[in-house]
């Protein structure tokens, strides 16, 4: 038991069954049990007593078609076409990125993160700007304004855009762990099959594949596992023509102050997503033991010759990267500089919600950005928190993913593995009011931390975990063990290998896990909402006010800020990354 | 179960016997000091009250409202008190309220809350709320308007129709006119599963059923004979008896495509856009009446929709239970409801205060509140009626 990484594995253990499965813990009780607010469901309701009522209504009531089935079977086709189309855009796009010599790609990849950087709901915007259905009134959409008809119902509403904008919001994800994947591909294993006689396509068939097959099933599960939670896109698509997802329907039953009965839809998808954590931890036990690529050995990664296609192909990823990257944007960007907004004209210019002085007549007074004091503060704390949390989450991350793998045998790895995912389908607003509880008094060494920015950064990290194991565990797969073990021989202790072994090598997964957490923190809203004080107030927060004013503009123009502070963000961790992984291979040639 | 009733039983024995001891003493102590509940004292001596709100130093509030950031540089230029303003959604507010109250957490001293169905039926039963009315302003306020708490203003949700594209006048003058095939796909509104207010308005509808038939026959001219789906539902609902004409309206209009919008001030502008052919009607926010801008949007009110005009519902001051700053708290209400209403000053918002409201009908050209044809929220029905409610609305659709 005096095993360094026994040790840590216990006390990750403790930790997360305190962050984690307490409140789920209370989240189930809260489904068995007649809360403050049942008297709204039924008037014999005695707040405390057990119950099976919402079970019941749920699962066998007369609208539990309505209510769970159907939305099932919607959140089943959307999120299987779009984990489909995500996989097949973000695998094809990583290996051209990473392993052919297609021209462009230093430009090329910074942009095909950009959809993600978005916020969910400015890409159902802009599906909506162009495909508008004449029906919803207003000016026509663009499809309706170039070709004189409108676009026809199945486009504007329901499985085909929400599939498509999934997809195109969540495609970064295997995007990013498919080519931290192919990064670590060791060019002489597909030259030995070169040599053997093999084709091009049996080598991306049999050797490419196989070696991202890990990260290709983490990329299923954690876009599955998003498409089923999400909530805004189906909504803004799905809801003008009453189509429902389980995750609209937990929101519908929040918002009509029916919080257990979300919270039973919530347990079933938090069950639906441990079924999948749990058959993908089988498969990549099964497989992925054989494909270590990062051995003792030299490594060398050369690109494959695109020949002919080279420009053609690159014409097909710059479109691609255009419109699903840039081109949302610009829509912003022009919407926050029109006085008026959706009127469209050189007149109906102005540059007044970015610098312009507090003017009664424009906007109720609220002055431009740069004269805003409430965005300027929030931008700070944007800043930090995602900084932070990023750090944090990837760091524990990859302790988590470090224990699952070397120790897969071990149940409580396995265990600690699964905690870690949970958060991931906890309806955000739900898991914000059990940490308000949680942290509200002090308990033994935990110290109060209502109110404070500590209790954001802890959530935030919580919520972040699912994500950067997932990436840690594609990064660490990879790495032989030989190598520890050659350091253990050594005399290396178990903290200086995970510092200068594991953490080296695994540094590109490591990167790519920091920004998917980086910009996820600084979008995340309703998970924060509650726990949020003028203080600590952060971007998305101001920008849900002022578009709760209608005041479009400024939303634009913050959602953008958020936009431009993860570009930067990320290229600055994208160059860091970049420089160790450079120096890395210098000192192992 | 067994484990789970005795930790139930053990979580329940600790808070009756913690709660029990100090914390009801304490909050009687805190109510005595407040002067609030039965401690409320027959006259407002409103100098003592100021100087002990300076020596306070700070007011905390829940807003419903993010406008409440408007006021922090005023009251603090009068007072020298510093509001602290959260802007959070009505419900999230009692939510956030009780997990705090139950862990011992006092720092809100304020609500500006619209959610009268939550506070009436919960809050301020359990006493997680205070009423305080300003003596300065009683006597403009009617009975209703100060029992059980004190309302700063009536806000309502009312259809609005395109009045440039529209010249001769609102194009239905029944709300059944809605169910008509000529409106199929031409309804707006936010969805009553997203939006809380947007699900009063249904339920208000629900609510006056005999209205809705009476509409009916004057609209068609003929008695009501309600659809097999809506018998069929009745059926399969236990809390629900017999069908009723609300019910058909709500069938027929669910099935007449109508379409959800989440913003309301989009509604509004979707509805008064001018450059557009077939315009929708939409059911939104009065006071989105603002937005209007000569040859851009024109979307007017129609104020003669049989059988009503629209629902309106009440937006409350209170003081939070054990509010650390309490006298603060007296002030920040007063002054909400004296100059500190200028945020809220705005055409198709009525203040509940009689000389106010007259100013606002003089500068807006507007009727005055009670000559329109408005259904109050019943806080009670709606609130009992939640789940009945959800369970023949997903019927229906």
């Amino acid at each position: 038991m005096r095993d360094p990484v026994s040790i840590v594995m216990l006390i990750l253990l403790a930790v997360l069954a305190y962050l984690v499965i307490w409140p789920f813990f209370q989240l189930v009780i809260n489904t068995f049990t007649w809360s403050e607010g049942s008297r709204r469901i039924s008037r014999e309701a005695v707040p405390g007593q057990f119950t099976w009522f919402y079970w019941l209504q749920v699962t066998a009531g007369p609208i539990s078609g309505k209510m769970l089935y159907g939305p099932l079977i919607n959140t089943l086709i959307t999120g299987i076409i779009s984990t489909i189309l995500a996989l097949i855009a973000g695998g094809s796009l990583a290996w051209c990125i990473v392993r052919s010599d297609m021209p462009g790609k230093r430009w090329l990849q910074p942009i095909l993160t950009l959809p993600y950087i978005l916020p969910s709901f400015a890409v159902a915007l802009a599906w909506e700007t162009v495909f508008r259905s004449p029906k919803v009134g207003g000016q026509p959409g663009l499809y309706e304004a170039i070709l004189g008809i409108a676009p026809p119902e199945w486009l504007s509403y329901g499985v085909v855009p929400i599939s498509i904008t999934l997809a195109i919001h969540y495609f970064p994800f295997a995007y990013l762990l498919v080519a931290g994947a192919l990064a670590t591909i060791d060019s002489q294993m597909e030259e030995s099959a070169l040599i053997s006689g093999a084709g091009k396509l049996t080598i991306l068939r049999r050797i490419t594949f196989p070696v991202v097959a890990p990260a290709f099933v983490a990329a299923i599960i954690l876009t599955f596992g998003k498409t089923i939670g999400q909530f805004a896109l189906p909504f803004l698509l799905g809801a003008p023509t009453q189509f429902h997802t389980v995750a609209t329907m937990i929101y519908a039953n929040l918002a009509l102050g029916l919080d257990s009965m979300a919270y039973v839809l919530a347990v079933i998808l938090i069950a639906m997503s441990l079924l999948s954590i749990w058959l993908s931890n089988r498969f990549i036990k099964k497989k992925s033991g054989r494909f270590e690529t990062i051995s003792g050995k030299g490594f060398r990664s050369r690109e494959i010759a695109l020949g002919n296609w080279r420009w053609f192909i690159f014409s097909v990823v710059s479109l691609f990267g255009f419109v699903v990257g840039i081109l949302p944007i610009i829509l912003l960007g022009v919407q926050s500089v029109m006085l008026i907004d959706g009127f469209y004209g050189l007149e109906n210019l102005t540059s007044h919600f970015w610098i312009g002085k507090s003017n009664l007549n424009i906007a109720g007074g609220e002055p431009g950005v740069i004269y805003n004091k409430i965005i300027l503060g929030a931008t700070w704390n944007t800043l930090k928190l995602a900084f932070l949390s990023a750090v944090f989450a990837s760091v524990i991350g990859i302790i988590i993913a470090y224990i699952a793998v070397r120790r897969a045998n071990n149940p409580l790895a396995v265990l600690l593995d699964q905690i870690a995912f949970i958060p991931f389908l906890f309806p955000t607003i739900a898991f914000g009011a059990m940490y308000l509880t949680l942290f509200a008094v002090p308990v033994g060494p935990i110290p109060a931390l209502y109110g404070t920015f500590t209790l954001l950064v802890l959530i935030s990290v919580v919520s972040r975990l699912p994500y950067s194991v997932k990436t840690g565990i594609t990064a660490v797969t990879q790495i032989g063990q030989e190598l520890e073990e050659a350091a253990e021989v050594a005399g290396a202790s178990w903290g200086r290998r995970f510092r200068k072994i594991i953490m080296p090598l695994a540094s590109s997964g490591i990167m790519s896990g920091m920004m998917v957490s980086f910009v996820g923190v600084m979008r995340e809203l309703s998970l924060i909402i509650l726990l949020i004080t003028p203080a600590t107030r952060v971007l998305m927060t101001a920008g849900f006010g002022y578009a709760e004013e209608g005041l479009t503009q400024l939303t634009n123009a913050l959602v953008l800020i958020v936009a431009l502070l993860t570009i930067s963000g990320e290229l600055i961790l994208w160059k860091i990354g970049k420089g160790r992984m450079a120096r890395l291979r210098e000192k192992q040639s | 179960m067994k484990q789970l009733n005795k930790f139930k039983a053990l979580t329940a024995i600790c808070t009756i016997a913690l709660a029990s001891a100090s914390f009801v003493q304490a909050d009687e102590a805190w109510q005595r000091e407040a002067g609030v509940g039965k401690y409320t004292p027959e006259t407002q001596d409103w100098a003592a009250i100021e100087s002990a709100a300076r020596e306070e130093g700070t007011v905390t509030i829940y807003s419903v409202s993010s406008r409440i950031a408007k006021l922090v540089d005023k009251f603090k230029e009068r007072y020298g008190i510093e509001i602290i303003g959260h802007d959070i959604a009505s419900d999230l507010q009692l939510e956030k309220l009780r997990r705090e109250n139950n862990a011992g957490v006092y720092t809100v001293d304020v609500l500006f809350n619209s959610e009268s169905s939550i506070l009436l039926n919960e809050a301020l039963p359990a006493n997680l709320v205070w009423n305080f009315i300003p003596d300065s302003v009683s006597d403009e306020l009617t009975e209703s308007e100060m029992t059980p708490l004190l309302i700063q203003r009536h806000s309502s949700r009312i259809v609005y129709y395109n009045t440039v594209l529209n010249p001769n006048g609102a194009p239905i003058n029944s709300i059944w006119d809605m169910t008509r095939k000529e409106w199929s796909g031409r309804t707006l509104l936010p969805s009553p599963l997203e939006d809380s207010l947007s699900a009063n308005f249904i339920q208000t509808i629900l609510a006056n059923p005999e209205d809705m038939a009476a509409a009916y026959q004057r609209e068609f001219g003929e008695p009501i004979i309600y659809s097999k789906a809506v018998i069929k539902a009745v059926e399969s609902i236990a809390t629900i008896d017999k069908p009723d004409a609300s019910m058909e309206w709500l069938y027929r209009f669910l099935q007449n495509d109508p379409v959800f919008q989440g913003s309301t001030t989009k509604i509004f502008k979707n509805v008064g856009d001018i450059a557009q052919e077939n315009p929708p009607i939409g059911i939104t926010t009065f006071s989105k009446l603002r937005k209007n801008k000569k040859g851009v949007y024109a979307a007017g009110p129609i104020y003669d929709l049989d059988p009503v005009f629209g629902v309106t519902y009440p937006t409350a001051l209170m003081i939070a239970d054990m509010a650390p700053h309490p006298n603060a708290a007296k002030l920040l209400i007063r002054y909400m409801m004296e100059e500190g209403f200028s945020p809220w000053n705005e055409p198709g918002d009525y203040s509940a205060r009689a000389s106010v409201e007259a100013n606002q009908v003089k500068e807006f050209g507007l009727p005055s509140f009670n000559d329109l044809s408005l259904w109050p929220v019943d806080a009670e029905e709606i609130y009992y009626s939640k789940f009945s409610f959800l369970a023949l609305y997903l019927a229906l659709s």
